[in-house]
């Protein structure tokens, strides 16, 4: 089965390399899409089928936090698993991401392997 | 706190190029760092800065959490364009400048982030969005003051600086 991702980083550098990474570790890969904050990641989940979000927490406009606390709201989109890829590593702002339905986590830098590996076992848990 | 930082930028620059770019860096002495002769501290901005090809970036990031100040990276541009394409696994004649600049900031933003958890990983620090601009020099006279950390790296025989400045 082939899933649908969405990646939210302000960086479309970073955008870019994550992207590379999924489509390096072997996960089936459906169709994927980008954006730059918060804001512009609701109304991609509004329009498109979203089977998994990969997000940053630290963006302008609307950041991590503030979209997360949003697709919350959503008895649809809240269903969504989410991983955090961001290089904020306090456990402060991890916990209260956890909080808000986040179901993994990796701390940039990564490596490729990284990404794998806790994409496999969130898309696993997902579909038990 | 200095000395806290000196320590840990220099683990955190390490594992960040190694990872991200599968590059060693070394830590360079005070005295090996020094602004080779004849370069300009003035920055570029409007149609000059168009015209001409940047000689270096400077990204910079503003903390607040248990300290507040100011963390810039300094880098050759052409080294930041070398380590653009090893980042994005793109050819050097498809990468524009302002993904160059773009990935800088991601650089900074990285360095920043992990170096700020590691110095407080309960609370963490607040961090700005990095803003990045082309500068004609390393900025030697940045990063002198009392209240700043500076350190300089070689990397892939080229040299970058990292400043953590304090207010006070």
């Amino acid at each position: 089965m082939a899933y649908n991702i969405l990646i939210v980083d302000d960086s479309q550098t970073m955008r870019k390399v994550i992207l590379k990474a999924v489509a390096l570790s072997g996960f089936d890969l459906g169709e994927c899409w980008e954006a730059g904050d918060g804001r512009e990641a609701i109304e991609i989940l509004a329009n498109h089928w979203v089977d998994l979000i990969l997000t940053d927490l630290h963006m302008p406009g609307m950041n991590g936090l503030e979209m997360l606390k949003e697709i919350q709201k959503d008895e649809i989109h809240r269903q969504v698993p989410i991983v955090l890829i961001t290089t904020e590593g306090s456990e402060k702002r991890i916990q209260e991401a956890l909080s808000l339905g986040v179901k993994g986590y990796l701390q940039k830098p990564f490596h490729p392997e990284a990404v794998r590996d806790i994409l496999t076992r969130i898309m696993e848990k997902a579909d038990a | 706190m200095p000395e806290d930082i000196r320590g840990a930028a220099i683990s955190v620059v390490s594992k960040v190029f190694e990872t991200m770019f599968y590059l060693s860096v070394e830590t360079l002495e005070e005295g090996e760092a020094t602004e080779p002769s004849g370069a300009s501290p003035v920055q570029i901005t409007g149609e000059q800065e168009q015209k001409s090809p940047p000689r270096f970036l400077r990204s910079e990031i503003g903390f607040q959490g248990k300290n507040s100040g100011k963390i810039r990276l300094h880098i050759p541009y052409d080294l930041a364009r070398k380590l653009a394409v090893n980042f994005m696994g793109v050819d050097d004649n498809d990468l524009s400048e302002s993904q160059v600049v773009d990935m800088v900031g991601e650089l900074n933003n990285m360095l920043a982030g992990n170096l700020f958890s590691l110095l407080d990983k309960t609370n963490g620090y607040q961090l700005t969005v990095p803003v990045t601009v082309r500068t004609m020099d390393l900025g030697t006279r940045e990063g002198t003051e009392t209240s700043a950390v500076t350190l300089s790296f070689n990397v892939e025989d080229q040299r970058l600086k990292l400043s953590v400045q304090f207010e006070s």
